[in-house]
């Protein structure tokens, strides 16, 4: 109890004692005025936007102030720069403020915007509603990602017209699949009329069981009756019974009510808890990418999904099970940027053909980094291990490719991914040891400790460097009848501009640190004919050599 | 002693936890990562229904039998065409149910052997 209270005062203690807001200006106007003032601001930033007391009005700016000052990326080289204290009082003061001002509200709920089911998300809704093993969104144009680069971001989850054709043509697909599927009609519950089920009975019967399913909550009064209708205007057209469930079925797949996630409207001003259908809805589309299943519908129906200890043994469940490899492959592939390995990102045929010749190779490339992660969640080990592990998971292919004797780590036959526990020195944890991740990163004849470097900035640790000025020249290729340059020669001089130096001072070294691993992730000491230099040194003056201590560091910041 | 059997009866019911409501628990085979198992159980008086949750839907219990602490059902599977009987037969123990499951031989296939009897310790989930 008393340490706990030694802690929360030290937590709300004041930042270097009497720093304060003039304090903070005065920093500003002496190391980054010079730059960032007058008619033509560098980089368009004017800090005299800043000299004001209130630190959120502008707390993006400051977010990324803090960001590079503790980088020690500004000021940059040249300029005049603070000694270690200073620079630390500021950043514990732009850091304690920004946290305070942030943490003095509680957490608020953002708006629950109406989006449409993407393409994976339909096709695998499809799949399980009717019970049928088909490609129903093949013929789906893809989404394009939203501004986070994700493709379930609501704002770009419309509906087109001619979109709605598609969907139209995927759901007449689907339904006359499903008719002529034995195990699907029976899912669907058709029963055909006989003397005491009439026709119009029998299609309410199925309707019943069918559309709440497919809305993902009960029906209110009258909801049927759309459908209804169709089935009736098709019997009247003279269709047989089973083209006029077709056709009422389709009406469904058809509804917003099963195209779009939706909650109903808010009437108050007020946030409001979501009620457990919507909550069973969040939960699958989030961690399955799909419907949610007959278990989370009854504990929606029990009013059970609040219960924070169910909610907790329900996740675990959802993300044990084979479903989430939906929501795995999505997400991480987007996320890594390994969806397009092997169409738009292929490791050169020439220097590289036992990836060009070996489908089973490229495919278990390829999913390695969704398995490693899926086993993360599901085993529940540390976040951190995305960077660093003592594990990965491993088919005999990849055994194979990166260097490791089979004999010492096969349970299984080698071709399904096992976890393996890595011996000391094979470099093969986390995320930078996986070939997937060092292709996406490289060119497809060499690597580029540039693209590695601002991919791990980027992508792993989400501070990504600013673009590069327009009209930056190629760097130079080996003049002719010269020694073969080393990648890391070559990009020395083009770090000798000053221009660039700023940036890639951080970029690089990051990049140096992968370099014993080639374009296609295999482990190497030589690179033309000479040793790989693998050192690194970060504009803080953080010294590493090798992926080992490159994650040690990243682990530590 | 229609009485006396009438509150043996009456004695056995009562004793045995009533079990409705959905349990949930995992199963360990050698070499394999553990699978979910997941049940809805309706019991009045000494009469047992349910269900067995599986990837999208839902299997009937069937043969069920629940008298004091003893459980017991079976559940039948179909996937990819290949249909498996599986015995589940175990002790209520509070909020815990530990099963024993054996997959029946298919009497189909003069060869085929039933399973290993495999432990599946169930919690009370709602």
């Amino acid at each position: 109890m008393r340490s706990s209270i030694i802690l929360i005062v030290a937590a709300f203690a004041p930042v270097a004692c009497a720093y304060t807001v003039a304090d903070s200006q005065a920093f500003l106007k002496q190391y980054c005025a010079a730059c960032h003032s007058g008619a033509k601001p560098a980089a368009g930033f004017n800090i005299s936007e800043l000299y004001s007391d209130n630190v959120l009005a502008h707390e993006d700016r400051w977010t990324r102030i803090l960001s590079r000052v503790r980088a020690t990326e500004m000021p940059p080289r040249g300029a005049p720069s603070p000694d270690i204290a200073v620079r630390d009082n500021f950043v514990k003061w732009v850091d304690g403020t920004l946290h305070a001002a942030t943490c003095s509200t509680l957490p608020t709920a953002g708006p629950a915007p109406i989006r449409r089911l993407n393409r994976s998300e339909y096709t695998a809704t499809v799949r399980e509603l009717l019970d049928i093993h088909l490609d129903v969104g093949h013929d789906l144009p893809a989404d394009g990602a939203g501004g986070q680069g994700f493709d379930n971001a609501a704002e770009v989850l419309v509906l087109s017209p001619l979109l709605a054709e598609k969907y139209l043509d995927a759901a007449k697909q689907a339904v006359e699949f499903a008719m002529r599927d034995s195990r699907a009609r029976g899912r669907l519950g058709i029963v055909e009329p006989s003397g005491k089920l009439n026709p119009a009975a029998s299609a309410r019967t199925i309707l019943a069981a069918f559309v709440p399913r497919a809305f993902r909550r009960p029906v209110k009064d009258g909801e049927l009756e759309p459908f209804l209708t169709l089935f009736r205007a098709a019997q009247r057209n003279h269709e047989n019974f089973d083209d006029s469930v077709a056709l009422m079925l389709r009406g469904v797949l058809m509804s917003p009510e099963f195209l779009f996630i939706s909650l109903p409207a808010n009437q108050g001003s007020a946030p409001r808890p979501l009620d457990d259908y919507a909550l069973a809805t969040r939960l699958s589309y989030f961690l399955w990418g799909s419907m949610p299943d007959e278990m989370l519908f009854d504990l929606a129906s029990l009013g059970k999904l609040h219960d924070p200890e169910v909610l907790r043994q329900e996740i675990g469940r959802m993300l044990r099970s084979g479903k989430a490899m939906e929501f795995v492959d999505s997400f991480v592939s987007q996320w890594l940027g390994t969806r397009n390995l092997g169409r738009e990102i292929t490791p050169d045929a020439k220097l590289f053909p036992k990836y060009a010749e070996d489908a089973e190779l490229r495919a278990d490339i390829a999913t390695q980094p969704n398995v490693f992660f899926h086993t993360l969640l599901a085993t529940n080990a540390p976040l951190t291990d995305l960077l660093d592990s003592s594990w990965t998971t491993l088919t005999g292919k990849l055994m194979t490719l990166y260097g490791f004797d089979r004999k010492n780590f096969r349970k299984g036959n080698g071709q399904q991914p096992e976890r393996i526990e890595l011996p000391p020195d094979t470099h093969r944890g986390g995320v930078l040891g996986m070939s997937a991740v060092l292709i996406v990163s490289s060119y497809p004849y060499r690597t580029s400790p540039v693209l590695r470097g601002k991919w791990v900035l980027d992508t792993l640790l989400g501070t990504p460097p600013p673009p590069p000025p327009p009209n930056v020249p190629p760097l130079d290729q080996t003049e002719q009848g010269s020694r073969p340059q080393t990648v890391r020669e070559r990009l020395a001089r083009h770090r000798a501009n000053a221009v660039c130096a700023n940036c890639h001072a951080r970029i690089d070294p990051i990049g140096f640190a992968l370099e014993n691993y080639d374009a296609l992730g295999q482990w190497r000491t030589e690179e033309s004919g000479r040793l790989v230099d693998n050192s690194g040194e970060l504009p803080d003056g953080t010294k590493f050599a090798g992926p080992d201590e490159l994650r040690a560091v990243l682990l530590a910041k | 002693m229609f009485r006396l059997v009438s509150f043996a009866l009456l004695a056995l019911t009562l004793s045995a936890a009533d079990v409705t409501g959905i349990w949930s628990g995992q199963l360990t085979e050698p070499d394999r990562d553990p699978i979910d198992y997941s049940f809805r159980f309706a019991q009045t008086g000494a009469t047992l229904s349910g269900k067995m949750y599986t990837d999208n839907e839902s299997v009937p219990l069937k043969d069920t039998k629940i008298e004091g602490s003893h459980i017991a059902f079976t559940v039948t599977t179909e996937l990819n065409g290949q249909i498996n009987k599986f015995i589940f037969s175990g002790e209520i123990r509070d909020n815990e149910i530990d099963l024993e499951r054996v997959r029946e031989s298919n009497k189909n296939k003069t060869d085929d052997k039933p399973g290993p009897k495999l432990v599946l310790r169930l919690k009370r989930f709602t």
